[in-house]
């Protein structure tokens, strides 16, 4: 716990849902979810396919609006959304540093001529800790899958987001990169104290560095929210991973993310 | 043959000495709608909405003939206030309806286009019926008549289009964030409907321009075929605006003057002719996807 934890403000919880009910056209696809989501926590949204998790996250983002209950957010809170790869428009010509620039831009600060300038160490920084400067001057979409992620990456984090959101961000990646990325994750959280949110299939590397698990099936109706451990304890998560989630887990690593109650 | 070349040679240096004020105003003008056009269309084409021009364009010509039957004037605000409103609306609706998951984009344009070209081709020959339709200009709309655009024309059309510029500048860096990643546009915070909703009545501004100069059938292709020819041309959204702003411009001269050669032919279709040729040498030449650069560069690489 670092000092200057104490403060009522930041005791506060940076992201709840209250009774939240994600879905579509008011249909909703999973039962009421009760979730808080707390600074320095590394939560990894799992299920199988179709489960609603890409659902739940954009309506945790407020990119879509819950059937019922409400997101409780922080006043103020910094998210950074970092999409699947395919959501981005590449036909629009932009090269890796204009993505990157892309993601500093909040509310209404685009109005502000100087704004830009203003950040510029931060974007330098981004580009710096997902180690995409060597092809930062390259057109995006000529990038491959895996450096396209990371370009996303580096917009993401260029914000020094309060809450970093993903969906599925390492799904190009081969195992390695992927450990590389992550790490990056990890450091930035380390540094910052920010919440990760991550849809992630490769469970292998959840247990590695996620603190928190949130299980989601649409089919068997259910949402299980609480810290890893406990989450791949529960007969759901054994059903459909076996014990996969705990044979890597290092235990004790943890102990540097600041802030989180596992 | 002699004879032909020699009067065109006449002509054209008529031209170049800008003897006639109809000219200069037919310039001006058209420059103005090329520029603005170029700008605007550039996120509109990035932004893959293309036809929401065309959609916007032909929904003037019932906003244009309304205003007339209603009001009974035939002064330019008035016919143009319609216009803006008629094209608006249609281009406002497309937007909310392909929102939905039940109709298409390519759709929901498809119809918006027929339906209000449909009802202001009903709405052109009840005004055709009327007494004082035949000098009131409403069929100039349709293919537009820059020859005849007035001085107080022309001072219209240049404070729209600085207006327009204007706003573009202020924006640019929320449209091109919400044109290349809207989630994530949403996510920091950026009213992204709010940008996309100023594009679309941007885009009808532009249009009510165009149409004054282009005609309602044609005015889109300003809007497309530059912003697509600076595609060719640049690799940054900034460069593709300034491309399309300067082929914009350079094929409204073009039209002008090939209109003046050939005495009768209206300026809207030379103008987006014009256009054309410019963009099938950028499809040629283009440094960006250009077909025979890259043709040269696959050749070097094997």
């Amino acid at each position: 716990m670092r000092s200057g934890d104490g403060t009522v403000s930041d005791a506060s919880p940076l992201l709840r849902t209250e009774e939240l009910e994600v879905g579509w056209s008011r249909h909703a696809l999973l039962p009421p979810a009760n979730v808080t989501f707390e600074k320095g926590c590394f939560w990894a949204v799992i299920g199988p396919n179709g489960s609603g998790k890409s659902t739940f996250v954009r309506t945790l983002l407020g990119l879509q609006p819950p059937v019922a209950g409400r997101r409780i957010a922080k006043p103020g809170l910094r998210v950074s959304f970092m999409p699947q790869r395919a959501d981005v428009h590449s036909r629009v010509p932009a090269r890796a540093i204009d993505v990157v620039r892309g993601g500093v831009d909040r509310h209404l600060s685009f109005l502000n001529p100087l704004y830009r300038r203003r950040v510029r160490s931060d974007v330098d920084r981004a580009i710096e800790s997902t180690q995409i400067g060597e092809f930062k001057h390259q057109q995006y979409r000529t990038l491959s899958d895996g450096q396209q992620q990371r370009v996303l990456l580096a917009r993401a984090l260029a914000s020094n987001p309060d809450v970093l959101v993903m969906d599925e961000p390492t799904s190009a990646m081969d195992v390695n990169a992927e450990r590389e990325v992550l790490r990056i994750i990890r450091h930035v959280v380390d540094d910052s104290g920010a919440l990760v949110i991550m849809i992630s299939h490769h469970l292998p590397v959840i247990a590695e560095f996620a603190t928190h698990g949130l299980l989601l099936d649409r089919v068997h109706s259910y949402v299980i929210a609480g810290p890893l451990a406990e989450v791949s304890e529960t007969p759901e998560c054994r059903h459909l991973f076996g014990s996969a989630l705990d044979t890597h887990r290092h235990t004790g690593g943890h102990s540097a993310i600041a802030g989180c109650h596992e | 043959m002699l004879v032909v070349c020699s009067v065109l040679g006449d002509r054209a240096a008529e031209f170049f000495e800008l003897r006639y004020e109809f000219v200069i105003n037919a310039l001006l003008a058209t420059s103005a709608v090329g520029l603005v056009c170029g700008v605007v269309g550039t996120f509109l084409v990035l932004r893959g909405l293309s036809l929401l021009g065309d959609a916007a364009g032909h929904a003037t010509l019932p906003g244009v003939c309304a205003a007339f039957l209603i009001t009974g004037a035939k002064t330019l605000p008035v016919l143009l206030t319609g216009a803006l409103v008629s094209s608006g609306v249609s281009a406002l609706a497309v937007t909310a309806f392909s929102r939905g998951r039940r109709v298409r984009p390519d759709a929901a344009i498809g119809i918006a286009l027929t339906v209000s070209f449909a009802i202001g081709v009903c709405l052109l020959s009840i005004v055709q019926r009327s007494p004082a339709a035949t000098q009131s200009g409403i069929s100039d709309f349709l293919f537009g008549n820059a020859a005849g655009i007035t001085r107080r024309q022309v001072v219209f059309l240049g404070a729209t289009s600085a207006a327009i510029l204007t706003a573009t500048l202020v924006f640019h860096r929320a449209l091109v964030l919400s044109v290349f990643d809207p989630n994530h546009a949403r996510a920091l915070g950026i009213p992204v409907r709010i940008v996309e909703g100023s594009l679309v009545v941007g885009m009808s501004l532009c249009v009510v321009v165009g149409i004054q100069c282009v005609g309602v059938v044609l005015v889109a292709a300003m809007l497309i075929i530059p912003a697509s020819t600076g595609r060719l041309i640049a690799n940054t959204v900034v460069g593709v605006m300034l491309s399309a702003a300067v082929v914009g411009v350079l094929s409204a001269w073009g039209g002008v003057f090939v209109s003046f050669l050939g005495e009768g032919l209206s300026t809207g279709p030379t103008m987006v002719l014009c256009a054309a040729f410019f963009f099938v040498v950028a499809l040629l030449f283009g440094p960006q996807g250009g077909l025979l650069r890259r043709r040269a560069t696959e050749g070097a690489i094997t």
